[in-house]
């Protein structure tokens, strides 16, 4: 049941991500030092 | 009233230098700050909620390996307060709406982030409905001894559990300061009502020695026997992030979300101690207990009358529903912390906050019906409740994961006030391995 809700879940989200939100930009504003993902981003 | 429960706006000085933080990562404070530490504490104490659980999986616990299962619940508490160590850091690091999704943004980036956040939404919104369901398992048999006469079936519980998803949107809808002052009220008498319950059973109807703690009843021990039975405890201790993901609604969030996410474990870990020994101690007959999966609904109706179990079925009940309520709160902070990114569908609408009560309208509709879905193929609270509480489990190791990366790459890079110091990194690590270990056992 776990698997099957979350790979149900994850193909759904996948799909939407490739078609809609790869190409967005990321919203990283933050105070000086914290956003770690700015300088490596993954 | 709401000043005594801990619940009023943040002015002067105070908001102003709130304001100025979220402003330095990018938002604005549109969200009602006025929750002082207590509230932040209810908050993520009733959606951990220890009589919710308790009360819905002991017999599974009992039946499985008798007396012995109640070990389970150091162990767990143990690693999701180590977990929660972890997440009190972040929250002392990141203020903002959105908890494991926010994080992982800062941490990790955007691909893995958006996953991380999508699966935390989509667990919450299957945990909204499976303790929904939970609710009538409680309140039905309380009608039934108030003479209503309802019969326990999947159809009463579906009405039952719909009717509770409606007005806990309605009460998310209608603002923080409402389902605070809900919230701090239903945890209250949860507190109160679990510490009695236990004073009174262990005192004054104890038929059991201190030993039943060692006792299986005649099950069999073994380790995978006694990992089937950690699910109790496994379904209860979750849900501390929601002191953090309640950051922008929390005053001075740096200082309080971090105190608040530590004392919720450590209150539930306390509470859920207590109640759960005392109902081991008026077991009236192990073997019986076991042979007919007891619960301390049983447990209390074999030792009181039924006036004092109607009492006990309806203080579980409030905690029910407020521990649904608080579910549901912080699913809607992360739809809501998701969408103010634009990185949900239909974010423009998610994302709007209504001017007079401060909400996200169209995060807490969202997240209504989106908790409504699964009960359309209602199969039991159990299957919901195991697909809900593994995805927890996995939200909890993705972000623990990028955790663990960030402090490998030197986070924290600037001092907030709270800090692991240096046993951030061996902390995330046990935490990955408790986290990781855990999510095999699920599997």
């Amino acid at each position: 049941m776990l698997w099957t809700v979350l790979v149900f879940i994850t193909i759904i989200g996948a799909i939407y991500f490739l078609l809609v939100q790869r190409r967005k930009p990321s919203h990283l504003q933050a105070p000086e030092g914290e956003a770690l993902a700015a300088t490596n981003p993954t | 009233m709401s000043h005594i429960m801990d619940i009023h706006d943040e002015t002067g000085a105070d908001a102003a230098r709130d304001e100025a933080d979220l402003a330095k990562f990018g938002y604005k404070q549109e969200l009602r700050r006025s929750l002082g530490v207590f509230s932040s504490f209810a908050v993520a104490f009733s959606y951990i909620s220890p009589s919710t659980g308790i009360f819905t999986l002991f017999a599974l616990g009992l039946t499985t390996v008798g007396g012995v299962f109640i070990w389970s619940w150091p162990i767990v508490a143990i690693g999701q307060f180590v977990i929660a160590l972890g997440w009190a850091e972040l929250s002392s690091h990141y203020p903002v709406a959105g908890s494991v999704f926010q994080w992982t943004k800062y941490l990790s980036g955007k691909t893995y982030s958006w996953f991380a956040g999508w699966i935390y939404m989509f667990a919450g919104i299957l945990t909204v409905t499976s303790v929904c369901v939970t609710l009538p398992l409680a309140l039905i048999p309380a009608f039934n001894n108030m003479g209503w006469n309802m019969a326990n079936n999947h159809s009463n519980q579906r009405i039952i559990a719909i009717v509770t998803l409606a007005l806990i949107t309605i009460l998310n809808i209608f603002g923080v300061r409402l389902v605070a002052l809900i919230n701090n009220t239903g945890v209250l008498f949860e507190i109160l009502g679990m510490v009695v319950f236990a004073f009174v059973l262990a005192l004054f109807h104890h038929h059991q020695s201190g030993a039943v703690i060692f006792h299986t009843g005649g099950t069999s021990l073994t380790t995978g026997t006694f990992l089937v039975a950690m699910f109790m405890s496994l379904y209860v201790i979750y849900g501390f992030d929601t002191a953090s993901t309640l950051a922008e609604e929390t005053r001075n969030p740096r200082t309080e979300a971090p105190k608040a996410v530590l004392a919720s474990v450590i209150g539930a870990f306390i509470i859920g101690a207590v109640f759960l020994f005392a109902c081991l101690l008026a077991i009236p007959n192990l073997h019986d207990a076991i042979k007919n999966g007891f619960g301390p609904a049983n447990i209390i109706d074999a030792n009181f009358s039924n006036a004092f179990a109607t009492v006990f079925l309806l203080v579980v009940s409030a905690a029910i529903f407020v521990c649904c309520l608080s579910i549901e709160t912080s699913t809607i902070r992360l739809c809501f912390g998701m969408s103010r990114d634009d990185t949900l569908p239909g974010s423009g609408v998610l994302r709007k906050v209504h001017p007079r009560l401060h909400t996200p309208i169209g995060s807490c509709i969202a997240i209504g019906i989106l908790a409504f879905i699964p009960m359309l193929q209602f199969a039991g609270a159990g299957i919901v409740a195991i697909a809900a509480t593994g995805m927890i489990y996995l939200s909890y190791l993705i972000g623990n994961l990028a955790l663990l990366k960030a402090r490998l790459n030197g986070w924290p890079r600037v001092k907030a006030p709270f800090s692991l110091g240096r046993w951030g990194l061996p902390l995330t690590l046990l935490g990955i391995a408790w986290g990781g270990g855990m999510l095999v056992n699920f599997a």
